[in-house]
């Protein structure tokens, strides 16, 4: 059986035909972070629709011993963007939707692959201190060390289980320790921020 | 009797952990010894590992980084950046008597006071941490180690971990500018909407407050609102007119300011009863000042936060409880003599998020040395 070839079989029932590229010439898209730095190409580019999508993809993963790498927008410099020969991209750029948006704007959240841009939209009163104006704000949150503004979290974990983590939760600080994890500490498929007054 | 060791250094500290951990002999970290009431009850024959020699301060040339030895007490930190003009600004409650609180209590337990309104919990302090493990190493991360993260922001996991998953060495941690002078606007009300509703409008307006307290006992409260530096005077006069447009009574400014606010940090400890800290969404605070009065409790609290000490009975913590907002937390802190063992200090179900945390536990302290039993869920 050709490399990959089961866990992308198990990807496209998971996410659909058309969210699973294996044509190189496609992939080429992803070989490159904002550094323009090339990777090899992957086995396949993934684009879960859902946090149960990623869960899927995760397990399968899990289940045919492949390696993955997490991707949102690929603008980031560090490297965490760029794919492995003998792994998948898993990337979140599908999942943009503003999830929920308190009372007042005080928290909102919203999935992984949302743009910056979308949180302003979405509370146009309200000032996000660490946002950054490119990418998307799974990938920002995950390359970036010390952003202070992340006050809950849904996390797929590495076997594909999820865990929702809130800051006001006694226990670790999981939700300020998980800015700058670049991946190692699970996917976040849902992100809760806390946002200041725009004076 | 427990037996004590006090390290000199970060290497014999680590070298006490690793022997323990070679005897599965379970380790109790001891600073000041002013919250060792808090969290589950340590084994009896844990070793005591006293941190009190590990007592230096050290400013780098920035300015704005200072490396904060666990043992050094929080009164001589301050002392010593103070000299300069800089602060921690990390202003818990220094204990039930003696002011005896060390940097490294104070960053295990997260414990925190009025200034984390503007600066943000001691978490948002720390830069760098380094730590001793249970196999003996010492461990240094943050951007003056020059390591690069991997995996999680080590010093924010430790930080308020109750030294669970290592023994907390040092810190380094951003210092703050003293401000020269400071005043407080002060306003109050029996009206718990009405406050809810000012906080709001307050926050809005006056994004320069160092403090923002609320303060309620017996159905009446007020708000207190600490402006810093140039022309405090009139930017507090300023937030005690916003204060008397939304309706609040005897609203004025204090300059003399620092006994009110060293009643507010009195009011989040207490020898006699119990002390549950309280978190919820900032638009609760009626609610929650509502549940003080039902269960004949005073409380203050970060009222911008969300964040509340309650004082009260500790027959009256589980109906707190079950009367807090969906998503709030409630740990007990202070409990009175004879009340330990009988209140789950946390409140944490099983679950994920609990699987997830033990699985941290495991990985940092495989031993299971480090202040075991004292965490959630009996980590």
């Amino acid at each position: 059986m050709e490399e990959g070839a089961e866990v992308v079989a198990r990807a496209r029932l998971i996410c659909g035909e058309q969210h699973v590229l294996t044509a190189p010439t496609v992939l080429s898209t992803y070989r490159s972070d904002g550094l323009r730095r090339s990777g090899p190409l992957p086995l396949a580019a993934i684009l879960p629709g859902s946090a149960a999508e990623v869960a899927g993809v995760v397990s399968a993963c899990a289940a045919t011993g492949t390696r993955f790498v997490v991707r949102g927008a690929g603008t980031s410099h560090s490297g965490g963007a760029l794919p492995t020969a003998d792994g998948v991209l898993i990337v979140l750029t599908r999942m943009r939707r503003i999830v929920a948006l308190d009372e007042g704007g005080d928290e909102i959240t919203v999935e992984p692959g949302a743009p910056p841009a979308a949180l302003a939209r979405a509370a146009p009163a309200r000032w996000f201190a660490d946002a950054d104006p490119i990418g998307t704000v799974g990938g920002h949150i995950a390359e970036t060390p010390g952003i202070g503004n992340v006050c809950g979290l849904e996390l797929v974990q590495s076997d594909g289980t999820s865990v929702r983590l809130d800051a006001r939760d006694p226990g670790y600080g999981i939700t300020g320790a998980f800015p700058g994890s670049r991946g190692r500490a699970g996917i976040a498929v849902a992100i809760t921020l806390r946002t200041v007054s725009r004076r | 009797m427990s037996e004590t060791v006090v390290p000199r250094s970060f290497s014999e500290a680590a070298a006490a952990l690793a022997g323990a951990a070679a005897q599965e002999r379970p380790v109790r970290v001891v600073g000041g010894g002013t919250k060792l009431g808090w969290g589950g009850a340590a084994p009896p024959r844990a070793l005591r590992l006293l941190t009190t020699h590990l007592d230096r301060v050290v400013v780098h040339d920035d300015g704005v980084i200072a490396t904060l030895n666990a043992g050094t007490s929080l009164v001589r930190t301050q002392a010593i950046l103070g000299r300069t003009g800089l602060m921690f600004a990390v202003d818990p409650q220094l204990g039930l008597g003696r002011p005896a609180a060390t940097v490294g209590g104070v960053v295990a337990t997260g414990d925190a006071g009025p200034l984390s309104h503007r600066f943000g919990t001691v978490a948002d302090q720390i830069v760098g941490i380094t730590v001793a493990l249970s196999d003996g190493t010492v461990v240094r991360t943050g951007p003056r180690s020059g390591q690069e993260q991997d995996g999680y922001d080590l010093a924010k996991l430790l930080t308020g971990s109750f030294g669970t998953l290592g023994v907390i060495l040092a810190v380094d941690a951003h210092v703050r500018l003293v401000p020269a002078e400071t005043a407080t606007a002060l306003g109050s009300s029996g009206d718990p909407g009405l406050l809810r509703d000012v906080v709001e409008v307050v926050t809005a307006r006056h994004g320069d407050l160092e403090a923002f307290d609320v303060a309620w006992i017996a159905g009446r409260g007020g708000l207190l609102a600490q402006l810093g530096g140039d022309e405090s005077n009139a930017r507090a006069a300023a937030v005690a007119q916003t204060m008397r447009a939304c309706g609040l009574d005897g609203t004025t400014v204090r300059v003399d300011d620092a006994g009110l606010w060293a009643r507010q940090r009195a009011g989040q400890r207490s020898a006699v009863r119990a002390v549950l800290r309280v978190h919820t969404r900032r638009r609760e605070l009626d609610v929650v000042l509502k549940l003080a009065d039902e269960v004949g409790g005073t409380l203050v609290g970060r009222a911008a936060r969300g964040i509340a000490y309650l004082t009260l009975d500790v027959g009256r913590i589980a109906a707190v409880r079950a009367g807090l907002p969906a998503g709030s937390a409630a740990v007990a802190l202070d409990l009175p003599a004879g009340a330990r063992g009988a209140v789950d200090p946390w409140n944490v179900g099983e679950g994920s998020e609990l699987e997830l945390m033990r699985g941290l536990k495991a990985g940092f302290d495989p031993a299971r040395v480090c202040n075991p039993g004292v965490f959630v869920g009996g980590i």
